[in-house]
């Protein structure tokens, strides 16, 4: 038996003449949290698409299980929960009947149709309003009550598609929590996010797409240490003298000077030299350091590298408020 | 082999079966099936009617056929794009489904509108204008037959890329209604054509029954 959860050989797709899938491969661990990063029109939906049988393939292959998607379909498809991006559940049903249906769609006998429902709605939280419609429930007990009909076929692969999106931080934590569960209990999970920090918590292993291409793809602290370049200094003066972002950049060592809020961070290669011109430049300007820190490269740097995308494209994936245009403005890259 | 082929066949119809259940359920009181199924058969109707020289007899079968046809046809356009929309329609082909299934319980679910609804003229016809149903077996074929049929004319629309019933009922009515106005016409001017006869044939097989 294969210990390959998910096995992706040149799988392609070309719309006419776009390629939006080129040639990609991985694979999937069994017991693995597998994350799948890139920007808007990288490819990672059609990729998502193909996996789950949805669209068909122009070249490639994919395994589910051992079970090729397109010559199995029914057994591959017996081996997923997928969640999408939207919520898809139906309204106009309740949340009972939703994981009754799911089940009768999975043909599962009725007796165990109706003890895991009644599992599911405990685990998640719903069970005391299993009798109302899901049209009144909030985006988070949707989406809840989507991964809830997921897992209704007691799956061996979870597909999450940006499960934490657009949620408040409350639901944001116990989606987070409920994903790490189901994975201690020997869940494959195919996560999808933009939230680059998600992945970065969650994912044993991430893969990077851009361009219809893989551009990386390994466990988070391995792609941070590949980029040494992205080590940064963080740094916050009592008061800042008018002309400091012009004086600041021109440092030796330092790579890319960025400000954010009140803070300035240094991107460098060598962290001790800049911290030894930032002292002398504080000690000669008469300014107090109040915040001296030194940063790895977050995973967020690494995609940024990686995708090539600028900032702004950058701030929607992570979720976090952008660069202004002052910012912007400060934001000068040198070259290495 | 014979049992892997039987257990396969009624797994699809089970499923077949659950899909139209479920489509009952939530769409057959959404406002379009209700417009296009029932009140948009019955305006067609009573502008008809008014003024016709055409027995009671006669206005009754069309009443019966027309909405036999609207509310079979109108399933299939109501769910699908909205089942588009909301994406739930990604539910099935995410599914151990075969597409066989999905048509199936599709179908139905406009099958047993188009059937439910219609028997609703029928029982009228037969509680207060006195009419008698002269062979069960024959109007029930005629239900069934033209149900399925309509459905399935539904269901073939409801493949045009849309996100909204609206986008599907606009090209499908373009069919729908001209086989109405040749019944009318049927029954206006007894003198058609040949072809006016066989278009009102295949589509008033009802009223003939």
């Amino acid at each position: 038996m294969s210990e390959s959860a998910i096995e992706v050989s040149d799988l392609t797709k070309y719309y006419g003449d776009l390629c939006a899938v080129d040639h990609i491969n991985f694979e999937v661990k069994k017991g693995e949290i597998f994350g799948f990063l890139g920007p808007n029109g990288a490819g990672k939906t059609t990729a998502i698409r193909m996996l789950t049988g949805i669209s068909i393939p122009t070249e490639g292959k994919a395994n589910i299980m051992g079970y090729d998607i397109q010559r199995h379909p029914i057994e591959a498809k017996e081996q997923m929960g997928i969640v999408p991006d939207v919520s898809n559940v139906y309204n106009e049903l309740s949340a009972w009947d939703n994981l009754i249906f799911t089940g009768k769609l999975y043909d599962m006998p009725k007796a165990s149709r109706k003890s895991r429902a009644e599992e599911l709605l405990k685990m998640f939280g719903l069970y005391e309003r299993r009798r109302e419609k899901v049209q009144g429930f909030s985006r988070g007990m949707k989406r809840r009550m989507c991964i809830a009909m997921a897992l209704m076929n007691r799956s061996g692969i979870l597909f999450l598609d940006e499960p934490t999106s657009g949620l408040d931080v409350q639901s944001v934590l116990i989606i987070r929590d409920l994903i790490r569960n189901l994975n201690r209990q020997g869940l494959t999970i195919f996560l999808t996010t933009h939230n680059i920090d998600e992945a970065s918590q969650m994912c044993d292993r991430v893969a990077i797409i851009n361009h219809g291409k893989i551009v990386a793809i390994d466990t988070p602290e391995k792609l941070k240490r590949t980029l040494e370049s992205l080590q940064s200094i963080e740094v916050a003066f009592e008061t800042v003298p008018p002309n400091a972002l012009k004086d600041l950049e021109k440092l030796p060592e330092v790579s890319e000077l960025v400000k954010e809020g009140d803070k300035f961070r240094f991107f460098t290669r060598d962290p001790p030299t800049v911290l030894d011109s930032l002292w002398k430049y504080s000690q000669d300007n008469n300014l107090r350091l109040i915040t001296v820190n030194t940063v790895g490269p977050s995973l967020e740097d690494v995609f940024v590298k990686l995708t090539g995308i600028r900032s702004a494209t950058a701030e929607e994936k992570s979720g976090k408020p952008g660069r202004s245009e002052e910012q912007e403005m400060v934001h000068n890259r040198r070259k290495q | 082999m014979m049992n892997t082929h039987s257990s396969h066949y009624s797994r699809e119809i089970r499923v077949a079966w659950a899909i139209a259940v479920k489509d009952m359920r939530t769409y057959y009181t959404k406002p379009p099936s209700l417009m296009f199924g029932i009140l948009f058969p019955f305006s067609l109707f009573l502008s008809f009617s008014i003024g016709t020289k055409a027995p009671l007899a006669a206005q009754i079968s069309i009443l019966v056929s027309q909405t036999l046809f609207f509310a079979s046809s109108s399933i299939g356009p109501v769910v699908i794009p909205t089942e588009r929309a909301n994406q739930t329609f990604d539910r099935f082909l995410t599914s151990p489904v075969s597409l066989l299934s999905i048509l199936m319980g599709k179908t139905l679910a406009g099958i047993i509108y188009g059937g439910g609804i219609s028997v609703i003229p029928v029982v009228v016809g037969m509680a207060f204008f006195g009419f008698q149903i002269i062979s069960l077996g024959a109007l029930f074929a005629c239900f069934l037959l033209s149900s399925l049929a309509f459905s399935a004319l539904g269901i073939m629309f409801a493949s045009i890329p849309g996100q909204t019933p609206g986008q599907v009922m606009m090209p499908l009515n373009f069919v729908r209604i001209p086989p109405t106005l040749h019944q009318r016409r049927l029954y206006t001017y007894p003198r058609s054509t040949s072809l006016d006869a066989g278009c009102v044939y295949a589509f008033t097989l009802d009223s003939h029954c």
